[in-house]
This record gives structure tokens, C-alpha cells and sequence, in this order.
């Protein structure tokens, strides 16, 4: 199991960050559970991979009209494709801006010294995501726009130090 | 962007093919990417960090993956269907890939370290792997044919 004090940070993150870009509120359903399955994609969904003294990644997931409702929020433009390049790049860089205070957090409290690649982004048909070997977390969340998860994955389940 | 930080990972590719058996690779052309379409339904991407910053991605189709799979394990293992063993080889396959290009990049001075692979599956599935272009090369092999973009920031 993940510790809990590894993944607040990213829902945390996520709450402001969506609210201050988006002005969407978002409710998490519940608290982080394991992910012993594969995932199969709500419709949307953006990777951000980190590596430091430990390694691991951040996945957002979310329903084609939250998507599509973030970019119009952000960028002031009607949007009707998820496969509008202004759509995925912008769910790509909220996903940059979660994940860049997520760590920040992490490294000024655990020292980690983690750094973020850059963000992918993707769209298609119900595509399936795995990351072989690593245990995962996700969050369920909701929005007026549709539903958000949030996926969180470390290398070795690291515990907190 | 330098081919100096490409020529790595088509490398390390064809070595880890021919460690498997897999001789007779053909490296294709260069290709400058805006975005990146894959018809192919299987896609290991890898994240890098460190002097240079990116991604590298590897798409197959099922076919090509079965067959890789059967390759890895010296024919020992047929592949009926692609369930979360046959994920696993083929993020291993790109680990093992990206692991290898960072030990030769290392020996040019550029040193890097890698994320493990995530593994998406699906149909026509459309991704941005980078704000800026990306680098697609084709790689034929006797397996079939894998599609290697590379995106690395911040490098002319």
C-alpha cells in the first residue's frame, strides 16, 4: 500500500489547481484505494512520469465532457473534439501544473529530489493503461462536468520516509 | 533536434531485438512529427529525465507483440491473447530498449534516467507526446514493424 502521505499531495494539488485554472470544483468520492487491475480510460487521459529517489507516475483521467469543459474554462474558446490540439494540450498542462506542486510538496517535506518528464496526452477508443510491476492508487472524483480519476503510482509501492 | 540523442535509442532497439533473435532490422527514415497518430495498438511509453528531458514512445500492433513475445522467451510461449503477462514483456522489452540508449548515451556525456513504462492498449488512439515536434522512425523488422517517436525538450 502506498502511503497516504504520498498521494495527498497530487489530490490536494489537483483540487486548487483545477479550481484556480479551470474553475471547476472537483469532489473525491471517497479515499485512494489499490489498483489491481489495468484501467480502462474514461476517455481522456494524461501521464506524467517523476523520478528522483523514487520513481513513479501521475495519471488523470477523465470523461470526454470534463475535458473538453476544462479547456474551454482555460482558454476562453468553444472546443467540441477531444482531438482539438488545444483540448489535449491544455489537459496536458494542467497535468504538468498538478503533478509540478505535487512534487514540490513531496521534495521540500521527504527530500525525494524528484523531476518531472513531460507530460503525455491521450484520446481513443476506451484505451486500456497499465504500468507492469508497480502498485498503484487511484481516487475516484466528480465534477458538474463529469467524472475525474486520479491515479497514483510508485515504484515498489514506496513507503513514506 | 540532434540526431546525437536519437541514434541511441535506435541502437539500443536493435541490439535488444538481435539479443532475442531478431537479426535482419531495418532502421527507416527520420520523420519530423507535430503529433503523433498511432494506428498501432500497443504503445510502451517512457519517460526521460536528467541532462536531456522527453519521452520515447514505442508502438506495435498486437501481432508484432505476439510474435516479439514469442521471440523473448526462444519460442517457448505463444501468445493467444494479450493479457497483462504479455503487457508486462512488452514494457519490459522498452525498458530493457531505453535502459540500454541510457548507457550509450552515457558514454557521450549525456546522462539520464528513465521512468518504467506505462503500456497503452486500444485502437486509434491519438497522443501528444510533446509541446514541441517529435521524431518518428520506423523500425521494420521480420516481427512486423514498431514505430519509435522521440520527443526530447529543450534540445536544437
Amino acid at each position: 500500500m502506498i502511503s497516504q502521505q504520498l498521494t495527498q499531495p497530487y489530490i490536494a494539488s489537483a483540487q486548487v489547481v483545477l479550481r484556480d485554472m479551470a474553475e471547476i470544483e472537483i469532489e473525491p468520492g471517497g479515499y485512494f484505494y489499490p489498483n489491481h487491475t489495468d484501467i480502462v480510460s474514461y476517455g481522456v487521459a494524461s501521464i506524467i512520469t517523476f523520478m528522483g529517489k523514487i520513481k513513479g507516475r501521475l495519471l488523470l483521467d477523465m470523461d470526454p465532457e470534463l475535458a473538453i469543459q476544462i479547456a474551454r474554462n482555460i482558454n476562453d474558446e468553444e472546443f467540441t473534439n477531444t482531438r482539438e490540439f488545444m483540448v489535449l494540450t491544455t489537459i496536458s498542462e494542467v497535468n504538468n501544473v498538478i503533478a509540478g506542486k505535487a512534487i514540490t510538496n513531496l521534495n521540500n517535506t521527504f527530500s525525494l529530489g524528484l523531476r518531472l518528464a513531460p507530460p503525455i496526452v491521450f484520446t481513443g477508443k476506451k484505451p486500456i493503461i497499465c504500468i507492469p510491476k508497480i502498485s498503484s492508487e487511484s481516487l475516484d472524483c466528480y465534477t458538474k462536468n463529469g467524472r475525474l480519476r486520479i491515479n497514483v503510482a510508485f515504484e515498489g509501492g514506496a513507503a513514506a520516509q | 533536434m540532434n540526431v546525437t540523442y536519437i541514434n541511441p535509442f535506435l541502437e539500443a532497439l536493435t541490439k535488444v531485438l538481435q539479443q532475442f533473435g531478431i537479426i535482419d532490422v531495418d532502421i527507416g527514415n527520420l520523420e519530423k512529427k507535430e503529433r503523433m497518430q498511432v494506428t498501432l495498438d500497443v504503445t510502451a511509453v517512457v519517460g526521460l529525465v536528467g541532462d536531456i528531458k522527453g519521452n520515447v514512445a514505442y508502438s506495435l500492433s498486437q501481432d508484432t507483440a505476439r510474435k516479439l513475445i514469442s521471440a523473448m522467451t526462444s519460442g517457448m510461449t505463444t501468445v493467444d491473447e494479450f493479457d497483462a503477462m504479455a503487457r508486462s514483456a512488452i514494457g519490459e522489452l522498452s525498458n530493457m530498449t531505453t535502459g540500454m540508449a541510457s548507457i550509450l548515451l552515457s558514454k557521450i556525456g549525456v546522462n539520464i534516467d528513465i521512468s518504467p513504462p506505462s503500456i497503452i492498449v486500444g485502437e486509434d488512439i491519438y497522443f501528444i507526446i510533446s509541446s514541441v515536434q517529435s521524431i518518428a522512425v520506423d523500425i521494420n523488422t521480420p516481427a512486423g514493424r514498431i514505430e519509435v517517436n522521440i520527443e526530447i525538450e529543450g534540445v536544437a
